[in-house]
């Protein structure tokens, strides 16, 4: 019986016909081409775990680069595009890695890392490729704050200089918006500094809060003593009165952040209307 | 003239598609600016099984639109005060979950950290209601 085992076992080995690597590689890419990117994925993962002399590399890396900036984990996808990037001599190809890593960097809103990549990109670009640059580098200098730069890179993208002009234009009204201006308001008056920045809710909220603690606090000074008065009601005081200052502060950035998000849409509208 | 149709519908059929392939590309690119929305979402006074759970949950939301929006982050606790409060009357009921949210209020002052693991996150001391504690505040009685 047991020889029997034996010999059941050594044959099936034997006979056993397993998938080898360019059969999962196949198999990767035909799901690649059905866009089943998540198992694509690790249909690739597999092939490259059992690719020990890297013979598949160079095919694998973007591919799963690729899938990843599908299924939209783009810091992942990062580091495939590296290692793609590494693993070939062709300098199109290279471009297109960078490229792709720009996008995604952007993306995830790591704009020092979009630059880094921005500055490996060569001087020698095909049409297609500098005019994935030009927009790149559009949105890289608008989310830096560098407008200038972004303003003529939008200018080489959107054929309509007054749609642009307009819309810069207005994004420097917003520039105009002082966050610092805004805390230094609401500590002379609760509440100035968020009506300043147009937030009437907020103003008016931190204007009834604190004005009522200091009309309680003087009720209590008149009716029962001082000293009461501010025991009870100073550190109320305290905590409304130099919170409503602080949340000015950062009221006025959110602010400046909503509208410089309106206007940039704007402008890939605007791209978008192009293409 | 059929065939001038055909061809015409296919090629405008073709322009839409490669128009809206061009849209996704510049739509991935939508939020590369922060929105600059700072409005906090509150879970906690969400799906209310009765009316006990609605009122508290309505008393929560008055609390941290017109109150806590105006206050500095003095809570040493995550979840916060009121948010253990309202967590801990929806999980133990209005009696229990009231003694403890008045519990929860005399221990916010920070000067036990070492009784509560810290919330990495926010770096603030871990205390969610009916959570066992990370170490006993009290030796076990016998």
């Amino acid at each position: 019986m047991k020889l029997a085992t034996f010999l059941i076992l050594i044959i099936n080995v034997w006979v056993a016909n397993a998938q080898d690597l360019n059969q999962t590689v196949a198999f990767a890419n035909k799901l690649y081409e059905e866009k089943s990117y998540q198992n694509a994925m690790e249909a690739y993962k597999r092939a490259l775990y059992f690719d020990a002399e890297s013979n598949f590399a160079t095919q694998i890396y973007p591919k799963v680069a690729d899938c990843l900036y599908n299924i939209q984990d783009y810091r992942q996808a990062t580091e495939y595009y590296e290692l793609a990037y590494f693993s070939t001599e062709d300098q199109a190809l290279k471009n297109q890695y960078l490229l792709k890593k720009i996008s995604c960097f952007l993306i995830i809103q790591d704009y020092d890392y979009a630059e880094i990549e921005m500055l490996n990109l060569p001087e020698v670009l095909t049409d297609e490729e500098s005019k994935e640059k030009i927009f790149y580098e559009a949105m890289l200098r608008f989310a830096k704050g560098e407008f200038p730069e972004s303003k003529s890179a939008f200018s080489q993208i959107i054929e309509d200089s007054t749609i642009v002009n307009e819309l810069f234009k207005k994004n420097d009204k917003i520039s105009k918006i002082s966050p610092r201006k805004a805390k230094i308001l609401s500590i002379i008056m609760p509440g100035l500094g968020q009506l300043y920045v147009g937030d009437v809710k907020n103003g008016l909220n931190s204007f009834v809060l604190t004005t009522g603690l200091i009309a309680l606090g003087l009720r209590s000074a008149i009716l029962v003593s001082p000293l009461d008065a501010g025991i009870s009601i100073l550190p109320w005081f305290q905590r409304y009165y130099q919170g409503g200052y602080k949340k000015a502060e950062i009221i006025a950035v959110a602010k400046i952040q909503e509208k410089r998000y309106k206007v940039f849409n704007k402008l890939l509208d605007e791209v978008e209307k192009k293409q | 003239m059929k065939m001038k149709y055909i061809a015409t519908s296919c090629l405008l059929l073709g322009l839409l598609l490669s128009k809206n392939d061009t849209s996704a590309q510049v739509g991935l690119y939508r939020n590369v600016l922060p929105d600059g929305n700072i409005k906090k979402e509150y879970t906690e006074a969400k799906n209310n099984q009765n009316e006990v759970q609605v009122l508290f949950s309505g008393l929560f939301l008055f609390y941290k639109t017109f109150f806590s929006s105006q206050d500095l982050t003095v809570c040493t606790f995550s979840p916060s005060c009121s948010e253990y409060g309202i967590l801990a009357v929806k999980k133990f009921g209005m009696i229990k979950g009231g003694v403890m949210t008045m519990d929860r209020l005399t221990r916010c002052n920070g000067l036990t950290p070492q009784n509560y693991e810290i919330d990495k996150k926010t770096m603030l001391l871990k205390d969610e209601p009916g959570a066992d504690n990370a170490v006993p505040v009290v030796s076990t009685i016998k």
